[in-house]
């Protein structure tokens, strides 16, 4: 046998190393896609299974409160919603029981969606609901778009308005000032019967804030992009045009403390004695004199902007903002009201309503 | 001689954000596309003058007003030559010409 000279053998040993390492790359990811696969598929016959009789499968029945509103009853909805959020890290299937709610308002019924859609919270876990028994709060979900986004046994309507239904965008993509146009003219046109663009500024300029905020904030300093979520929701009976915008995303404050890491000793004495300075901060950022969190000119004046507009605009009434534990209300010629809350509400809640009659 | 730019009907009646990557109508896109070229082609001429005009649009972002303004003063350098070359119109909103001459003034930090 011919003797193989060193380098040829060491030429050898390297291939047969990285033909062995590539063979067992290639078999680790065929194993997990099937690992993968099964997974998926079990989760489909639980959700079917589910879907079918709940009773068939192991859950957790969540009774929603009667006044399902994050503005009238805060405590209580963030309490559903920390309870479904729990159940579905559990990967415990949930039954949401809207049955007995009597009021349900338009940011409640968006962040259900909004919720419900979030691949992230919901886990593959199986989910099902029920409707209000309470005619108009069955008859809002309705109109609100809510079944475009989930499977219903409901038959389908015609849908007449779709600039005041729950639009969803992935902010991976872009801010859409086309359909910020669209939807402020769509409000004005409800609410005023006036098709003069002077007249829904103020509308815009908040809808392209409040989208280049979840943008380029909502996910800190990660890659990661996400969702957000628009209803502009017309009352027929009162002309009132209500807005909620919202994004699950790690909110104002945590964005903040991602970008402006500051672990200094005079930082840490700060939270013993004045534990909640997220209160401050919205202050300042309403007055204009707090930096961005990526501290260059220019910057950082998005929520100002927002502030202003409702400042300066009679016809917008009660601007309220939610994000981790700051609750802010505010609105033209009235008393800012900034508070702190119990829970810490992921993401960022806008809240604004357009209303000619006051 | 005096140009007129119109962003409602050279650009677009619903301005967007900030960068291109923020979406369609940016600050960036604006800047760059529109405004830069034409300031570029008068910067040298004494007799040349502009008008950009904010009416006819939906509205503003503060980062689209920022990114154009504050990219001007940045590439332009000479403010007070801005103010003489550039006239702003804004009859439906004056506090924006205010803000814009704002941000031309901000220091800007390269």
């Amino acid at each position: 046998m011919k003797k193989i000279s060193r380098k040829k053998q060491q030429y050898f040993i390297r291939k047969s190393k990285k033909n062995f390492t590539s063979n067992k790359k290639r078999e680790y990811k065929k194993k997990k896609k099937r690992l993968d696969d099964l997974q998926k598929r079990i989760n489909e016959k639980r959700s079917r299974k589910f879907a079918n009789n709940p009773n068939r499968v192991k859950h957790n029945r969540l009774t929603a409160p009667k006044n399902f509103s994050f503005l009238e009853n805060l405590g209580e909805t963030i309490s559903f919603f920390e309870k479904a959020t729990e159940s579905f890290s559990n990967k415990t299937a949930v039954y949401f029981d809207l049955s007995q709610v009597e009021n349900l308002t338009i940011e409640t019924v968006t962040y259900l969606c909004a919720f419900v859609k979030n691949t992230k919270i919901v886990n593959s876990t199986p989910f099902q609901g029920n409707e209000p028994v309470n005619k108009t709060t069955k008859k809002m979900i309705i109109r609100s778009g809510f079944y475009d986004f989930v499977h219903t046994n409901r038959p389908q309507e015609r849908i007449d308005d779709k600039y005041g239904r729950i639009i969803n965008r992935v902010s991976r993509t872009r801010v859409e000032p086309e359909l910020a146009g669209k939807i402020a003219l769509s409000a004005i046109k409800h609410s005023y019967g006036s098709k003069d663009i002077k007249d829904l500024k103020k509308i815009y300029e908040i809808l392209i804030e409040c989208m280049a905020n979840t943008k380029n904030h909502a996910a800190g300093n990660n890659k990661q992009k996400y969702n957000w979520w628009l209803l502009a929701y017309k009352e027929h009976t009162t002309k009132v045009t209500k807005f909620c915008f919202l994004d699950i995303g790690i909110g104002i404050f945590d964005s903040l403390e991602k970008k402006h890491k500051n672990n200094s000793l005079s930082k840490l004495f700060k939270q013993l004695f004045v534990p909640n300075d997220h209160l401050e901060t919205l202050t300042n950022i309403f007055g204009g004199t707090r930096k961005s969190s990526v501290n260059l000119p220019g910057r950082g004046q998005g929520i100002n902007h927002i502030y202003n507009n409702t400042q300066k605009e009679n016809n917008i009434k009660r601007l309220v903002i939610i994000s981790n534990d700051v609750l802010a209300e505010i609105g033209y010629n009235q008393e800012n009201k900034i508070i702190k809350i119990d829970s810490n509400f992921k993401g960022t809640m806008y809240y604004w309503e357009l209303n000619p009659n006051e | 001689m005096n140009k007129t730019i119109s962003i409602a009907n050279d650009f677009s009646t619903t301005p967007g954000a900030r960068y291109r990557t923020d979406g369609k109508f940016s600050g960036q896109e604006f800047y760059e596309d529109i405004l830069k070229p034409e300031l570029d082609t008068i910067w040298n001429n004494p007799n040349h003058f502009i008008t950009v005009d904010f009416d006819g649009t939906f509205g503003y972002a503060s980062s689209f007003i920022s990114e154009v303004f504050l990219r001007l003063s940045n590439d332009f350098k000479d403010k007070s030559k801005i103010k003489e070359k550039i006239n702003f119109k804004s009859d439906e909103d004056p506090l924006l010409v205010d803000s814009v001459l704002e941000t031309i003034d901000e220091k800007c930090e390269s």
